[in-house]
């Protein structure tokens, strides 16, 4: 899911940062003005928990192994935008100091986990709530999650593909075969931690009690 | 705690250590864009020369580097083999593995030489937001203790459960540990919060 370097073409990766910023520079206007309460405490600790998780690792069939993305989780708990934030700080320091995701691709890596991994995840947690006021938060989670993971497969795929690199017929079915059991392990995973945290500290919920 | 996965060799005393982290990023960057710019036949031979010597400037351990780059080559090759279907696709692929391999060795040489400390006053620099800066220096802090706590946790589970087969128990115990986990540690972020606001932190600092 991170995208090393060597694998975007300039005008992709270029895009991938410019995308990147713009969608921080959005979440950073759009969380200005929560950034005074508790809630940069709250930031720095999902960072470290997402950061930690993110290193554990699991095979999944198809070769590779998967990984945790967190971003349900983090813009559940942190709301869609401080999320973003904290998702990219995290991709950050795993570029840097991991070599995980290279420099180059990092822009197109935050756009794919930040942008469509958290924010645009949270709102089809938020569109599934509101359509369907019946749904399980658990089930809404569960789908929100696994979806986050999906949606970013298609978009590296897609990325992989505009580059040139990987034929897209190959690299989208193939990446998202197993981002769809990556999806599970993630959906379940989140589903797990939120309902913890739902039912002993729901004031730590984006929105208060959701 | 014995583990330390950050600055592990940032304390050497080399050129690339003492060089000015600003002009180290800005290098990093330069180069790395030329790395990926040109075709590896013609890139390979220069580039990788400046590489093996900030190598050995760096005085990074070859073994080091090998497990990086063997930890990250899964990812590389698989992505790579993709390209074999292209045409021209074994060239494609030794160009895409080759430059993400170098990248990878020369973004570890640069960080290893720099202290995390000294990374993030140049960001400051930079006019990265602070945001940015305080979620990356509250990583670094807290990393390893919740390490600790997930270690210790394991621990504790296997030590009290025997034979535990049914894998829908054990996502559910490791979800519930996870989210235990989350607000033990969120409630000493908070008290650390309000001992720091009882010694005249203000969040404007912050934002």
């Amino acid at each position: 899911m991170h995208i090393p370097d060597g694998f975007l073409s300039p005008t992709v990766f270029i895009s991938g940062w410019g995308a990147a910023i713009g969608t921080l520079s959005f979440a950073l206007k759009k969380t200005r003005k929560i950034l005074k309460d508790k809630t940069v405490p709250l930031m720095g600790l999902m960072a470290v928990f997402i950061f930690t998780a993110q290193m554990l690792d699991f095979p999944v069939p198809g070769g590779t192994s998967g990984h945790l993305l967190g971003g349900v989780l983090s813009s559940i708990t942190l709301g869609p935008y401080a999320g973003a934030i904290v998702l990219s700080a995290v991709l950050i320091v795993q570029c840097l100091i991991f070599q995980d995701g290279g420099l180059t691709a990092l822009g197109a890596n935050i756009f794919n986990m930040a942008a469509v991994g958290t924010i645009l995840s949270y709102y089809l947690y938020a569109a599934l709530r509101k359509l369907m006021p019946k749904i399980n938060i658990s089930a809404a989670v569960f789908i929100s999650s696994w979806f986050s993971i999906v949606l970013v497969a298609v978009f590296c795929a897609l990325e992989l593909s505009i580059s040139g690199t990987s034929p897209l017929n190959i690299v989208l079915p193939a990446m998202v075969f197993v981002h769809m059991f990556i999806g599970i392990v993630e959906a379940i995973i989140t589903t797990f931690i939120l309902s913890f945290i739902m039912k002993v500290r729901p004031d730590l919920i984006y929105g208060g009690k959701k | 705690m014995k583990h330390a996965f950050i600055d592990i060799y940032a304390d050497l005393n080399t050129p690339l250590h003492k060089l000015n982290t600003k002009v180290k990023i800005i290098s990093w960057v330069t180069f790395l864009l030329l790395i990926i710019s040109f075709p590896i036949r013609y890139a390979i031979l220069p580039y990788g020369l400046v590489i093996i010597i900030l190598i050995y400037l760096s005085k990074v351990p070859l073994k080091f580097i090998f497990n990086r780059l063997l930890e990250m080559a899964p990812f590389i090759i698989i992505i790579g083999l993709s390209a074999l279907f292209r045409k021209q696709g074994v060239a494609l692929f030794f160009n895409c593995t080759i430059k993400a391999a170098l990248a990878v060795i020369l973004t570890l040489i640069i960080f290893s030489t720099t202290k995390f400390t000294q990374l993030l006053e140049a960001l400051k620099q930079f006019k990265v937001p602070r945001i940015f800066i305080y979620l990356l220096s509250f990583m670094y802090r807290y990393s390893f203790l919740l390490e600790d706590q997930l270690l210790r946790a394991k621990r504790a589970y296997e030590s009290r459960s025997i034979n535990n087969k049914n894998n829908f128990k054990k996502v559910k115990i490791l979800g519930n540990i996870l989210g235990s986990i989350f607000i033990r540690t969120y409630e000493r972020s908070e008290r650390i919060h309000l001992a720091m606001c009882a010694r005249g932190y203000t969040d404007e600092q912050n934002n």
